[in-house]
């Protein structure tokens, strides 16, 4: 490898010296070049370092390691865990978790401590030693033959980078909701002081930075980013894609660069879907449909075809009003993706599913899942949905559940017609379908069968 | 890789032709060092484009269970892949993972009125020093018509003909319950004996789900000390 890299340099210095390569290849020399792709990479590690150290702290949090979930903090670091208040430094962490776990290290028999750590908006600070990012936090609680609780809440952490270890600088939970089971979350009444028996015990050092507002209360938790679409990042301006894609043609350091590409735009979809699903939740509809490419098409279900950003804005009125009411919720959790970029870096295509949590105003909640096909585009430098597909898998009221109470997938709407038909025909649960997958097998390279199976109203094979 | 093996050989030549050797001798310092950094870079490029492979690897893996799409399951192993599953012992090979999976779940492909969601998540990721083994931890939320529940897969990939593959898969139960809910009722674990098919060997550990507590090992160390996990 020693000397392929060496060649590729000595390429890009004749390059700079002949033909028509001179004037792209001098505007930057190859040191200052390696200089840049040093830089990507480093910052393609630190996201996946930070996701990593948030998925830790899940994992270890599960099983009330609470030493392990300590030592991710940095020394001075603070933990805010919804309205119990703002413990500060590793000793006070650690100490404020093991009250929050009866008082010892481990879960006791009969305790379950589930916290899953999903749906990551990862922004490293060009800095290189500070990152911020948006987590989604779902807890299956219990206590064997007392309880069991459902919980979802909004982290918004910061990362410190220190001796070239990153660490958790801060962590701030938002919770939603922890609903009993048996009672689930439509229910929830409000009450004066949610704070737990471990910070009454064992009092916070500061009182909550924020005022809470759990459901059925309205809590839109502030983004540490700006909408994408709204964002003028200067480092993927077309402009540099364009050059690069000059390059290409005859720079053997352009492929390294290229593949740089690849990773980021990557990361950037990853955070563009997730971005979506917190505004989603929150009927943020404005600032979802500018997510969307002017001639997008959005498909839900099998309510038909809306075609282009401003009928797109429009059909969003089918989930809710514009903004986020006492009562309602309309959690959309973004999970699983599967992202492919084009070779080209000017598209691409994910699989997502969504995990659906509904509530209305003196109506029963509802559980619901489903899988994403979407394709997204680059468009002005910043990547944006060009076709958002939700298959529908499964709906169901909160109490009755799977097994007896699935509510059949929505249809087209009667009041805000769709501009086409559904482009694929299909029944939830009980019915069974299988959306096609745009991705080859990860192993055969085969293509996936996704023949759907015989129904026998729609009269299909 | 084959745009850059055509460059590198495109290279050569034009360095033939334009008589670059001695160029290549007498390459200033900056470059020098410059192909130093790019050569340390190439590793580092191919890790991060491994774990993005080895996690679509492993979401793929949900995504097929979720729809019983068990062929498509068994082609994710490595010839001589192994199987482990809650209790129910060690499969060994394609062929054996694909009968445990036919036999003892379910048929092939979805049904009417079952809900069979294995949502794959949380992945952590370490490729190994050689770039050709690699190791991911990740759990799987259930949500099926029988009941919810939390896996949490310790899983080990093999590069193989440039492809990532299962060499093992190892999913033990945190949690299994019926829709109830987990305060009522759990199914401790499955045993090699609860259905058919038996496996090729005995379960690699022995544990009880919740209402018990088993931590199944990490296999990397706290991404803050560096310090291995280690059962008390």
């Amino acid at each position: 490898m020693r000397a392929a890299a060496r060649l590729l340099v000595c390429a890009v210095i004749l390059f700079s010296t002949i033909g028509p390569f001179r004037s792209k290849a001098a505007a930057a020399a190859p040191g200052a070049r390696v200089d840049a792709l040093v830089r990507e990479v480093q910052l393609l590690e630190d996201t996946r370092a930070i996701k990593t150290l948030q998925r830790a702290y899940g994992y270890y949090t599960d099983r009330a390691l609470w030493h392990e979930v300590a030592d991710l903090f940095a020394d001075d670091a603070t933990l805010e865990l919804g309205a119990d208040g703002v413990y500060v430094g590793k000793q006070r962490i650690q100490e404020y978790l093991r009250h929050l776990g009866g008082g010892r290290e481990g879960l006791a028999y009969g305790e379950l401590h589930e916290h899953l750590q999903l749906q990551p908006v990862v922004h490293v600070d060009q800095d290189g030693l500070h990152a911020k990012a948006r987590w989604r936090d779902v807890g299956m609680l219990g206590e064997y033959g007392k309880s069991a609780a459902w919980t979802e809440g909004i982290y918004e952490n910061q990362y410190v980078k220190r001796n070239g270890v990153w660490m958790i600088r801060s962590a701030h939970l938002y919770v939603t909701f922890e609903a009993p089971l048996q009672l689930g979350w439509a229910r929830l009444q409000s009450i004066a002081d949610w704070r737990s028996q471990a910070a009454k015990d064992y009092p916070a050092d500061r009182p909550p930075s924020v005022r809470y507002g759990r459901f059925p209360q309205v809590q839109v938790v502030t983004f540490h980013y700006g909408n994408p679409a709204d964002t003028n990042d200067s480092r993927s301006a077309s402009g540099e894609r364009a050059e690069g894609g000059d390059r290409g043609r005859g720079d053997a350091l352009a492929t390294y660069e290229h593949r740089v590409r690849l990773l980021r735009d990557h990361d950037e979809i990853e955070n563009l879907q997730g971005i979506y699903g917190y505004y989603f939740d929150k009927n943020l509809w404005d600032e979802v449909a500018k997510l969307f490419t002017q001639d997008a098409t959005f498909e839900d279900g099998q309510r038909g075809v809306y075609v282009g950003r401003d009928h797109i804005r429009k059909a969003l009125l089918l989930f809710g009003a514009q903004g986020p009411r006492q009562g309602q919720l309309n959690n959309y959790l973004q999970l699983q993706p599967v992202i492919d970029v084009s070779e080209d870096g000017k598209s691409a295509k994910a699989r997502w599913r969504a995990v659906i949590q509904l509530a209305s105003p003196n109506a029963d909640g509802q559980w619901g899942e489903g899988t994403y096909e979407n394709e997204y585009v680059r468009e002005g430098g910043v990547w944006k949905i060009r076709k958002l597909h939700f298959y529908l898998t499964a709906l169901t009221d909160y109490d009755l559940m799977w097994s007896k109470g699935s509510i059949a997938v929505p249809a087209a709407s009667t009041l805000l017609p769709p501009d086409r038909p559904p482009t694929e025909i299909y029944r939830s649960l009980p019915g069974v379908y299988l959306p096609p997958f745009h991705f080859a097998h990860p192993v055969t390279g085969l293509p996936i069968d996704s023949h759907p199976p015989a129904d026998s109203l729609l009269g299909r094979p | 890789m084959n745009n850059a093996r055509r460059y590198v050989v495109s290279i050569v030549g034009l360095c033939a032709l334009s008589c670059a050797a001695s160029r290549l001798a007498a390459a200033p310092p900056v470059e020098r060092d410059a192909a130093d950094r790019l050569e340390a870079l190439t590793a580092r490029l191919q890790r991060l484009e491994d774990a993005n492979q080895i996690e679509n690897v492993q979401r793929a893996y949900g995504y097929f269970v979720d729809k019983a799409m068990w062929h498509e399951v068994s082609d994710l192993f490595a010839d001589d892949g192994t199987y482990e599953i809650g209790g129910r012992g060690v499969f060994v090979g394609r062929r054996r993972v694909l009968e445990y999976l036919q036999t003892g779940l379910a048929p092939e492909r979805p049904v009417e009125g079952r809900l069979y969601n294995h949502m794959t998540l949380q992945p952590i990721v370490h490729v190994d020093a050689d770039g050709l083994h690699a190791h991911v931890r990740a759990r799987a939320w259930v949500m099926s018509s029988g009941g919810w529940g939390d896996a949490m897969y310790e899983n080990e990939l093999v590069k193989q003909g440039g492809v990532w593959k299962f060499s093992t898969v190892r999913g033990p139960f945190q949690m299994f319950s019926s829709l109830d809910g987990w305060a009522k009722a759990s199914v401790p674990n499955t045993r090699p004996d609860s259905f058919l098919p038996p496996p090729d060997r005995p379960p690699s550990v022995i544990y009880l789900a919740y209402p018990s507590v088993y931590i199944v090992p990490f296999d990397y160390p706290n991404p803050v000390t560096g310090r291995p996990w280690k059962a008390d």
